[in-house]
């Protein structure tokens, strides 16, 4: 099983220290063909970037939603990594609470019936 | 004269059976097409029995929305937008203040300090409200996940985008007018069920 690691910091935005919008996310996603990623057996390492400020649920969904759809929650969880060690210590806490909320909407969205029922259930 | 009853029989026999099997067929047929009519008219009352039930049913499920759901938690979202209001605003004014005087790394612990404030009450309004509205049968939980997503978007850009400018070009006021569209959209979205099933 082969490792790609991925910085992000070329799709975060000119001038920019976050990661913010479903439409932006998702034409990373295109941009880094995912939907073929998807189809292998290839570990994937995200890189977020020094100076990160921001990982916004809504970027999240845009570039991952359809992995985690796809996929089904235990094998994106192998199959897709985050390295945040350079991460600014202040943000740090943010941007994994970020991708909790990422990772939480998406489960609730795959559910036909989500939010109490599926909160109760999990 | 000689009455043949056989010639007779003869001539009239294939009428009186064709008439009788005509009038077996008719009768028949009459008989079919009123079973038939019955048996229309019962499922149209069937069809009309089982409509009368649903609305009932959603006529009762709305009215658990609106009067369980809804009402008695008007006061959960106003509370989330007032505390939204107030912390917007104080956040925005602390940036307006510091800017220009304060080192990156201090922006970064401001920022980082207004993020996860409110993350808390963004994260409390979900768990507290938004889950419970978003599992009703006729609640569109998309929509509001999306509504939710994209208010924190537009928080965190005012929050981060603002740090490191001018004074000027830190407007508080229309950050607020910004919040309050975000208010008005979530009402929109919350009476939506009561506009479209109730009758």
């Amino acid at each position: 099983m082969e490792t790609n690691r991925i910085n992000l910091i070329e799709y975060r935005g000119n001038n920019s220290t976050m990661f913010t919008g479903r439409p932006q996310g998702e034409e990373v996603r295109k941009k880094l063909g995912f939907d073929m990623v998807d189809k292998n057996e290839n570990k994937i390492i995200l890189e977020i970037p020094v100076g990160t400020t921001s990982f916004n649920p809504s970027f999240f969904l845009g570039l991952l939603f359809e992995s985690i759809s796809k996929l089904g929650v235990e094998k994106f969880e192998e199959k897709y990594e985050f390295d945040l060690s350079k991460v600014d210590s202040d943000f740090k806490e943010i941007i994994e609470d970020d991708i909790e909320d990422g990772m939480r909407h998406a489960k609730n969205s795959i559910k036909p019936n989500f939010g109490l029922e599926s909160f109760f259930n999990d | 004269m000689q009455i043949d009853f056989y010639e007779i029989l003869g001539k009239t026999l294939p009428l009186l059976i064709s008439v009788t099997i005509g009038g077996i067929i008719s009768a028949v047929v009459s008989y079919r097409m009123f079973k038939l009519t019955l048996k229309n008219d019962r499922l149209k009352v069937e069809e009309e029995r089982l409509l009368n039930q649903e609305q009932m049913r959603i006529n009762l499920s709305i009215n658990w929305y609106f009067k369980v759901l809804l009402l008695p938690n008007t006061i959960l979202i106003e509370t989330f937008f007032n505390d939204s209001k107030l912390h917007l605003q104080n956040s925005l004014s602390t940036i307006k203040e510091s800017n220009g005087e304060l080192k990156v790394k201090e922006v970064n612990s401001l920022n980082a300090k207004h993020i996860k404030e409110f993350k808390i009450l963004l994260t409390s309004f979900e768990f507290n409200f938004l889950m419970l509205v978003g599992s009703h049968e006729f609640f569109n939980a998309e929509k509001l996940l999306s509504w939710q997503n994209n208010l924190n978007d537009f928080y965190r850009n005012k929050l981060i985008g603002s740090t490191g400018f001018e004074d000027t070009q830190v407007d508080v006021d229309d950050a607020l007018k910004e919040l309050a569209r975000f208010k008005t959209a979530l009402y929109s979205e919350l009476y939506k069920p009561l506009k479209e099933n109730y009758k």
